[in-house]
């Protein structure tokens, strides 16, 4: 029972480094402005740096040239979706996601609060977090994207209270459902992926998206789709980076990345070939061929 | 008020942790190339001194490959090992790490040498075969290096890099590159 405490404090303050260690990289724009429009129906925090906010919104409204005629075997069922036209990825996204709020965010008493006792569905459900088999020694990181929602309502449905979040400037958001969908973004998803290349730095930010986005589906046991630990002799042994999920957020964010970029007319060559080396990363990480049921629990 | 907040808030911070916190390395991991991975120069051209033309042309082609078996070797050099994969936390690895994407540029300025400059496709298949093989790579830059062989390689592909010396989930995931 202590070293199980003393496990979870370890983490936890492991954690916390990672989210303080990440913030010197944001010193482009802290600036706070007075009021940040929605891109859709998505929604940033008042403390999203105005850079961020600018290189999300051009990603996500690149969407509205896509022009996927001939989308990749098994992209629409795999994604439940009946074309890949921008107004159904528009929608597709924006039923995940709802809120974007800075990696500067701390998970404290003043941000997240305890709403009220809450009747969770399938309570006798807790998604299980894979423990990493192998020790690492956790240096300086960057923070790319996270998907904090899901990770609060998991947390909130353990302890059977609904918990809300407290975002800057848009009040205390009550977390009950993953599809509330409020994701972290820093800096790191923002960095280069090839010289003087857009369109690819467009697909390569939406393909993370629509892999965090991913994190908001799933009930009972697949609420979260959380990662399952790669297996021995994987590029990622011992390390939570895979799915057993064929349907999980690994496939579904290279599909996406690998449908923009075949229909993508002004990625240069050197930008198709990091794109393919992306995809190829994620999709080496599907380990096992569950298919995991992806409808969202709860509402939000 | 929170009621039991360190629970609160531990149990949040564990859930992040096992979640998708995603983060990359600012760490620079750069390498050695490994022996096998260093492009050994082409024979030198005989020199043709029939006009000066075509001596300047000849001159312009090795000072090109001569620049490219540089520009090899040095992403030779940016290309993670698989260990250094493994001693990421989760955090790290949960998406594609930052060497990885670095090794991803440096791959894509080579395919777009060769696209320039055709008459370096045989120096580029000989780092790309050398690449395919090297199992310090990890399995996504092999497969890459295995589909940009095959398409510079064309109907002699087979021959030149048979089935048999590539490792087979390297081939798996290079299919899957091209599936539709």
């Amino acid at each position: 029972m202590q070293n199980s405490l003393k496990l979870l404090l370890a983490t936890a303050l492991t954690a916390s480094f990672c989210a303080c260690s990440s913030h010197s990289n944001d010193s482009d724009d802290n600036s706070v402005i007075a009021f940040k429009a929605p891109v859709g129906n998505i929604n940033f925090s008042y403390d999203v740096p105005q850079s961020q906010r600018d290189g999300f919104a051009t990603a996500i409204n690149s969407l509205d040239t896509t022009n996927v005629t001939t989308p990749p075997d098994g992209i629409l069922s795999l994604m439940q979706i009946p074309d890949m036209q921008p107004a159904t990825l528009h929608k597709w996204l924006e039923d995940r996601v709802q809120y974007i709020i800075p990696n500067t965010y701390q998970i404290n008493d003043a941000n997240i609060v305890e709403v009220r006792p809450f009747a969770y569905p399938n309570p006798a459900y807790i998604p299980v977090v894979a423990q990493p088999t192998r020790s690492v020694d956790d240096t300086s990181v960057h923070l790319l994207m996270l998907n904090i929602g899901s990770a609060i309502y998991v947390a909130g449905k353990k302890m059977e209270y609904l918990l809300g979040m407290n975002l800057n400037g848009l009040g205390t958001v009550d977390m009950t459902s993953p599809r509330v969908g409020v994701l972290e973004i820093g800096d790191g998803i923002f960095d280069s992926l090839v010289d003087n290349d857009q369109a690819t730095q467009n697909i390569y930010v939406l393909g993370v998206l629509f892999h965090e986005a991913h994190h908001s589906d799933g009930n009972k046991s697949s609420a979260g789709f959380l990662h399952a630990v790669c297996p021995p002799g994987h590029d990622y042994e011992g390390i939570a980076a895979c799915d057993m999920a064929v349907n999980g957020p690994y496939h579904v964010g290279a599909m996406m990345m690998k449908a923009l970029a075949s229909s993508c007319t002004d990625c240069t060559l050197a930008g198709k070939q990091a794109l393919q080396l992306v995809y190829l990363d994620n999709e080496n990480r599907l380990i096992g061929n569950e298919t995991w049921d992806d409808a969202p629990e709860g509402s939000r | 008020m929170i009621k039991n907040g360190n629970l609160v808030l531990v149990s949040i911070l564990v859930l992040v942790m096992g979640y998708c916190l995603v983060h990359m390395q600012t760490k620079e991991n750069e390498h050695q190339p490994l022996p096998s991975m260093v492009i050994t120069p082409p024979p030198p051209v005989p020199t043709v001194t029939a006009t000066p033309q075509a001596s300047t042309s000849e001159e312009s082609q090795k000072a090109a490959s001569e620049a490219f078996d540089r520009q090899l070797n040095e992403t030779a050099t940016q290309i993670p090992r698989v260990a250094d994969l493994r001693k990421m936390s989760a955090e790290e690895a949960h998406q594609t790490p930052q060497v990885l994407l670095k090794a991803g540029k440096a791959l894509g300025k080579i395919a777009e040498a060769v696209a320039a400059n055709p008459q370096l496709k045989d120096q580029a298949m000989g780092f790309y075969r050398e690449c395919t093989k090297n199992d310090d790579y990890p399995t996504s830059v092999r497969s890459l290096c295995y589909s940009d062989f095959r398409n510079l390689a064309g109907s002699q592909a087979d021959e030149l890099l048979p089935a048999d010396q590539v490792a087979p989930n390297v081939i798996k995931l290079s299919k899957t590159l091209s599936a539709h």
